[in-house]
């Protein structure tokens, strides 16, 4: 079951080199990259789609926030100027004045002391929806009765939002309000805020955040102060990556502190919204031109968290007089809570812990140094067409570079992988570049994801493909072993059969004492193309046959095999002497002979009681006879004796010649296997050498010359292999001695 | 072993060189084929210019002996000369000028079939 599936996958991986399956891999994860990448909050799609989108986006959504987050912590945002400060009610300041809410009297006074610096602006991260309980209207409603003269007098005092408001109108202030998406008992459906300026076509309402809601400070409050803003900044996961500049409260275009800052601090009259196809491009305070993502937010690109902890001030110094004037003087001041339990903390893109206000303050910061960070609406599509062309060549490239007929590792494309993770890395540091250099965030991880599953895919279809090639290349090698494993089994059955047919002498001529006759044949291979055969044809003739088939091998050794038992047949039923036999056997053989092949042959028949030989050489060595006294005679074919090879020509009228040996005369019969023996040198054994080695052996008895022979010869040969087989056939004739 | 071919006159003669053995002989048939294609009756005759052979075997000879026989049922002719010793004493053991016309020289050889 597992084989199977395994085998399946692994057929997944085969067509095509693996183009195909990488191809797929690679469109896929491109559709799924962008479709990752989709505010679905703007968008009409079926739930079912949405969630999908979001399960199998959310990898590389979680690879691109990772990544932007890296930038961030790797390249921290260094400020230029400082043109923020910070007037936190700490801890000390909670001491010193008391608890929050202070009265607002209170906050009055903070706000008429920082003033007094001449600041560019003072934002309040504060909101105040209801009325102040410490007010000395309110005091007096709760006095108990009999106090009516005190009750008279604390009415007649300014309430605490009176004095507020007149501090806030004395000063280039703004306030703070939070958006909310339900109803709660403070809130309100309306901010009093100028109209901001759309310009370019397109509704802004369609693409900002719209809160249906709103936490504001009280009516009068509002219209004190110089403008209003939204404090609201969207999480994901508690972690604060995007600002919004500019947002919605019911339909009602509203913008972000930092933004609605600027404004009051340049004196202008407007914001201005510039829309475009897509949504929001940008928005411009007096003169500068922030563009936005399409719904109006930017990427902060965060500064180190404790890099700006000289820009705080406690409120207690401040209302002390004790603050340092320049931190004052023509800044943009930020009022906020950071006290224990009372500030929001949020967690940066850089991972750091900070209060809400410092956000705020980055976000003032960044803009007024014109630090922007942007992912521009065709940031996507740069890299879907990039990363879709380098996927492209990888999978054109990769399985190139494998040679499917190479089973080793050096077959995988190692060298386009290399260059594939080149790439990568370029792609990552191009990435980096473009974010210090540009502020642009370009989303390297996604590419390099894809990039490595598409190149992974290929060096999978390359590494099963080897495999397979392997496997492939092992059973054949098997294959072939058990092949040759059979064929050898054969061919040494074949040789035990031929070995089974040559006659043995010391079996058949144990008894004739009429002669000694010793044998050799050592074929070249298994199976030998050489023969001979000796029979007695009666009582006192011995027929006798060498010879050699062309050729060497199976094909030759049957023919030989076929040629001896004819000849034998022949020799034993037609008495009419071996020349008779050559042409009869020449007839006989060339109508089984297929394959053309054609027997050298010496057919001989001696008669044991005169000693007379009849001999036919049909093509092959002249025999050697060998006296007992050492001389010797090469026993040559006279012209009209003899003739070709057996099967050579059709019809060969063969002739025999004639010998009278003398007791003790010995016949040496050789194939060309001997003569033509060669050592590594290439140099032939010769017919000379075989002289001179009978020349030394002519005493002894057949099998000691024959061995004497072999021993010569192949001290010859050396370790060269075999070229032909070799055959010896040696009768000497000793008849009984004549009285 | 190489074969080289070219016309003396109105013979093709074809200069063989080498060894002519077990592992060149299926070369020899192979390179002397379309010679043998050609050899018909009233085509140019094909002599065998085997001055540059130094050694022959039997599976030579077969491939010369099937040569042979393709000419003569083709009605062609063919003709073979200036064996070296090792060569001609190979073809007088097997007796190889009943099988093949076999001349001293090219000279005598193209002189005997034109």
């Amino acid at each position: 079951m597992i084989k199977t599936a395994l085998d399946m996958t692994q057929r997944l991986f085969l067509p095509g080199r693996g183009r195909p399956l990488a191809l797929l891999l690679l469109g896929v994860l491109l559709w799924v990259n962008v479709l990752s990448e989709v505010d679905w909050t703007h968008r009409q799609a079926p739930g079912v789609l949405q969630q999908a989108g979001d399960v199998v986006g959310s990898p590389f959504r979680a690879a691109r926030q990772a990544l932007f987050d890296g930038y961030q912590k790797l390249h921290p945002r260094q400020p230029k100027s400082a043109p923020v400060t910070i007037v936190a009610i700490d801890e000390t300041s909670l001491t010193q004045i008391g608890q929050w809410p202070w009265p607002r009297n209170r906050t009055a006074e903070l706000i008429t002391a920082i003033a007094a610096h001449q600041p560019a602006a003072i934002g309040l991260d504060i909101y105040m929806p209801e009325a102040d309980q410490t007010s000395p209207a309110r005091v007096a409603d709760n006095l108990p009765p009999g106090n009516t003269a005190l009750a008279t007098a604390l009415r007649s005092l300014p309430s605490h939002e009176a004095q507020l408001a007149a501090a806030l109108r004395a000063a280039p202030t703004v306030l703070g309000a939070a958006g909310f998406d339900f109803q709660t008992l403070s809130s309100s459906a309306g901010l009093r805020t100028l109209p901001l300026a759309v310009s370019g076509g397109g509704d802004p309402l369609a693409h900002v955040r719209n809160y249906p809601w709103v936490l504001a400070s009280l009516p009068e409050l509002q219209a004190a102060a110089s403008g209003q803003a939204l404090l609201s900044v969207d999480t994901q996961d508690g972690v604060v990556r995007r600002v919004p500049l500019v947002m919605a409260v019911n339909g009602q275009l509203v913008p972000g502190l930092a933004l609605e800052m600027l404004r009051v601090a340049t004196g202008s009259a407007a914001i201005d919204v510039a829309m475009d196809a897509r949504g929001v491009s940008s928005v411009t305070v007096a003169d500068l031109t922030v563009p936005t993502q399409a719904n109006g937010e930017i990427w902060l690109h965060f500064a180190k968290a404790g890099a700006g902890n000289a820009r705080y001030v406690s409120a207690a110094a401040v209302l002390a007089g004790k603050a340092d004037p320049d931190l004052l003087a023509g800044k943009l001041v930020l009022i906020g809570l950071t006290g224990q339990g009372l500030s929001d903390q949020r967690i940066t893109a850089r991972g750091e812990r900070v209060p809400g206000i410092e956000i705020q303050a980055q976000s003032l910061e960044a803009l007024f140094d014109g630090h922007m960070l942007l992912r521009p609406w065709w940031m996507k599509w740069l890299e879907t067409l990039l990363v879709g062309m380098i996927g492209a060549i990888l999978v054109w490239q990769m399985p190139r570079a494998h040679a499917p007929h190479d089973a080793t590792i050096q077959a995988l494309p190692l060298k386009a992988l290399g260059l594939a993770l080149a790439i990568l890395l370029a792609v990552v540091a191009a990435g980096d570049a473009a974010f210090v250099y540009g502020g642009q965030l370009f989303d390297a991880a996604f590419a390099v994801m894809t990039l490595l599953v598409v190149a992974g895919s290929l060096l999978l279809s390359a590494m099963i493909a080897i495999s397979q090639h392997h496997a492939l290349i092992v059973r054949e090698q098997q294959r072939l072993r058990e092949e040759a494993a059979l064929a050898a089994g054969e061919r040494s059955a074949a040789w035990r059969i031929q070995l089974g047919s040559l006659p043995k002498a010391e079996l058949l001529l144990a008894r004739e004492g009429r002669l000694d006759l010793a044998t050799l044949l050592v074929p070249a291979r298994d199976v030998g193309g050489d023969l001979y055969d000796f029979f007695m044809i009666d009582q006192r003739r011995l027929g006798f046959v060498i010879g050699d088939v062309s050729g060497k091998g199976l094909p030759a050794s049957l023919f030989m095999a076929v040629t001896q038992t004819l000849t034998r047949s022949i020799a034993k039923h037609v008495d009419a002497g071996p020349a008779v036999v050559a042409e009869l056997a020449n007839a006989e053989l060339a109508s089984v002979n297929p394959e053309a092949l054609f027997v050298t042959m010496l057919l001989g028949v001696l008669d044991l009681e005169t000693g007379l030989l009849t001999l036919v050489n049909a093509g092959h060595d002249s025999p050697w006879l060998i006296h007992p006294d050492g001389s010797m005679a090469h026993l040559d074919s006279p012209p009209d004796a003899g003739g070709p090879p057996i099967c050579m020509v059709d019809d060969f009228p063969y002739r025999a010649q004639q010998a009278q040996l003398a007791p003790g005369d010995a016949l040496v019969m050789y194939t060309d296997g001997i003569t033509e023996a060669m050592n590594a040198d290439n140099e032939i054994y010769g017919g000379t050498r075989l002289e001179n080695a009978l020349h030394n052996a002519h005493t002894v008895a057949p099998r000691e010359l024959i061995e004497r022979i072999r021993m010569d010869v192949s001290q010859h040969v050396g370790a060269a292999e075999a070229s032909d087989d070799m055959t010896l056939l040696v009768i000497r004739w000793t008849p009984a001695a004549r009285a | 072993m190489e074969l080289v071919e070219q016309m003396h006159g109105a013979v093709r003669v074809a200069k063989v060189s080498g060894r002519i053995d077990q592992t060149t002989a299926a070369q020899f048939q192979n390179l002397l084929a379309p010679l043998l294609e050609a050899v018909k009756a009233g085509a140019a005759p094909l002599l065998l210019d085997f001055s540059g052979v130094c050694y022959i075997s039997s599976v030579g000879l077969r491939v010369l002996m099937l040569a042979a026989k393709q000419t003569r049922t083709q009605q062609g002719q063919i003709a073979i000369a200036a064996l070296t010793p090792m060569v001609a004493e190979v073809f007088q053991i097997s007796r190889f000028h009943l099988v093949l016309q076999v001349h001293p020289d090219v000279a005598t050889a193209v002189a005997s079939l034109a």
